[in-house]
């Protein structure tokens, strides 16, 4: 039992590498994804929307599955590891896009405004102007969606990866005591997933304290 | 004779264009803006002098903010020509060259209805961001200029504050002195007062007042009639777009010549 429980925690390392890299995935590459959206082009914002909507509109786990089965039938074998960070990542992008979008559009007009009337340039009205207000506004949503994906990870353990309740699931096979591995291993996910939420608070009350978010 | 080649004609329009020029540090010819079918500018032209306070009149829609928004490019019109000082477009409906509206805009101050100020940035921060992004000021001598602007606007003590902790009317006081810290030539103020309570606005009043006294070129959209005629030199009453009449406030007040002005004064003045 006592080795259960180390397996068991020695896999959280998974869980974690598998939601930081589909995070970073998301968080880096939704920013140029949403760059579509705003383009002048509707061709380039129908693409975006067509993108999103495709990538959302279908359950993860059937993502999964045709990462991992579908592009093994297509001769692209890919480990389950990688499957599981790529379906994940591509996802991520997809919410993150939306949650930027979402952003963007509460800053309102007259800002872009007031930074064109003071002759600033484009970079600097990005810099200085949108993207801190952009941060703060997108802050606590990301926080949210990130504990979603912490939890999302466990799909992945339908493919073999070894996450922590593919772990789980391997011990209580072997060992029983189903109850108390899985009880430890939500024990697990609670004790990642509220630090997360409680420093994603503080930051945003640090970062808002002196104004009203928009 | 080849008009080309006559000295004579060119010599009127070379002193034509420096009488013109000498004249009026803004001129607006011919300016047009549609949205979609509806021309909400149609064909202005305005000429100001340094120095000079101009208020526009008018009711609502009829083209007051647009008319604004063209004399620093916030909207391009579709033709016409203007001239701010040195810099000099004319508008065909072909894209416009940013350098060009850069450089209209940097002899252009301008003050919003709804303040804008940057929510994310202290009062100090609000002044002085321009100035070293845009003049390329040190961070120490921005804030300094930034510390005089908003002692200016009676607002040294609110330094630090952000606008969420200030009141409408600070705000707005804080949206002038970050207009003025960029030393424009030309300050463009849009119902500066409109969203605020009638005492609050008469602290923006007071402001503009004292600008006014210090030969600031100003524009200002209002609905401050008193104000409009005390403190302007010149009076336009615009109307769907257009112009309809313009004068000396006390002309345009007390013995307008248009039957519409008069009855947009009535109905403003409810007499
Ligand atoms: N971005 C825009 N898109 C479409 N129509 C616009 C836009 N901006 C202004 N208009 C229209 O142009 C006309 C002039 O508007 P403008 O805001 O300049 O009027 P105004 O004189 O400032 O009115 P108010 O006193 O209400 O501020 C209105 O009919 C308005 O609906
Ligand atoms: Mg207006």
């Amino acid at each position: 039992m006592a080795e259960a429980f180390l397996l068991i925690a020695a896999a959280t390392g998974a869980t974690l590498l598998l939601t930081v890299s589909a995070a970073l995935i998301g968080i880096v590459l939704g920013a140029p994804l949403v760059l579509l959206a705003q383009s002048r082009s509707a061709i380039l914002r129908g693409i975006y929307t067509v993108f999103v909507h495709v990538v959302r509109g279908v359950p993860a786990l059937v993502w999964l599955f045709i990462a991992f089965f579908g592009l093994a039938e297509l001769g692209i074998v890919l480990p389950a590891l990688a499957s599981a960070v790529l379906t994940l990542g591509i996802i991520a992008i997809a919410t993150m896009a939306e949650i930027y979008r979402g952003g963007l559009a509460a800053i309102r007009q007259g800002q872009y405004e007031a930074g064109w009337a003071l002759s600033l340039g484009r970079w600097s009205l990005a810099k200085d102007i949108i993207f801190p207000q952009l941060f703060r506004a997108v802050s606590p949503t990301t926080a949210t969606y990130i504990v979603g994906l912490l939890k999302d990870s466990a799909l992945a353990s339908i493919i073999g990866v070894p996450e922590i309740v593919y772990v789980t699931g391997l011990e209580v096979q072997s060992l029983g005591h189903g109850l108390e591995l899985f009880l430890f291993a939500g024990l697990i996910y609670l004790a990642l997933s509220i630090p997360l939420g409680v420093v994603s608070r503080v930051i945003h009350v640090r970062l808002t304290r002196r104004y009203a978010v928009l | 004779m080849d008009k080309r080649m006559d000295p004579v004609h060119t010599d009127t329009r070379a002193i034509e264009v420096e009488h013109s020029s000498g004249h009026s540090f803004v001129q607006a010819e011919h300016l047009v803006k549609r949205f979609g079918e509806h021309r909400a500018i149609d064909d202005v032209s305005l000429s100001i002098a340094k120095g000079e306070v101009i208020s526009l009149i008018g009711p609502s829609g009829a083209g007051k903010s647009t008319l604004l928004r063209l004399l620093n490019v916030l909207e391009t019109p579709d033709s016409g020509t203007l001239r701010v000082g040195d810099a000099a477009m004319t508008f065909d409906g072909t894209p416009v060259k940013r350098a060009r509206v850069l450089a209209i805009r940097r002899h252009t101050g301008m003050v919003f209805q709804s303040f804008n100020l940057f929510p994310h940035l202290s009062a100090v921060q609000n002044v002085a961001l321009a100035q070293m992004r845009v003049l390329g000021r040190s961070k120490d001598e921005a804030r300094t200029r930034a510390l005089a602007q908003l002692e200016r606007v009676g607002l040294a003590a609110k330094a630090d504050a952000y606008p969420s902790q200030c009141s409408g009317g600070q705000q707005q006081r804080i949206g002038i002195a970050r207009a003025l810290a960029m030393d424009p030539d030309l300050m463009l103020f849009d119902e500066p007062t409109s969203g605020l309570d009638p005492e609050v606005g008469a602290e923006i009043l007071a402001v503009m007042r004292e600008l006014a006294a210090d030969g600031t070129t100003m524009v200002m959209a209002t609905h401050e009639m008193e104000f409009a005629r005390h403190v302007s030199h010149w009076t336009c009453v615009m109307v769907e777009g257009a112009v309809i009449e313009r004068g000396a406030p006390a002309q345009v007040f007390d013995a307008p010549e248009h039957e519409r002005t008069r009855r947009f004064l009535s109905a403003v003045l409810g007499r």
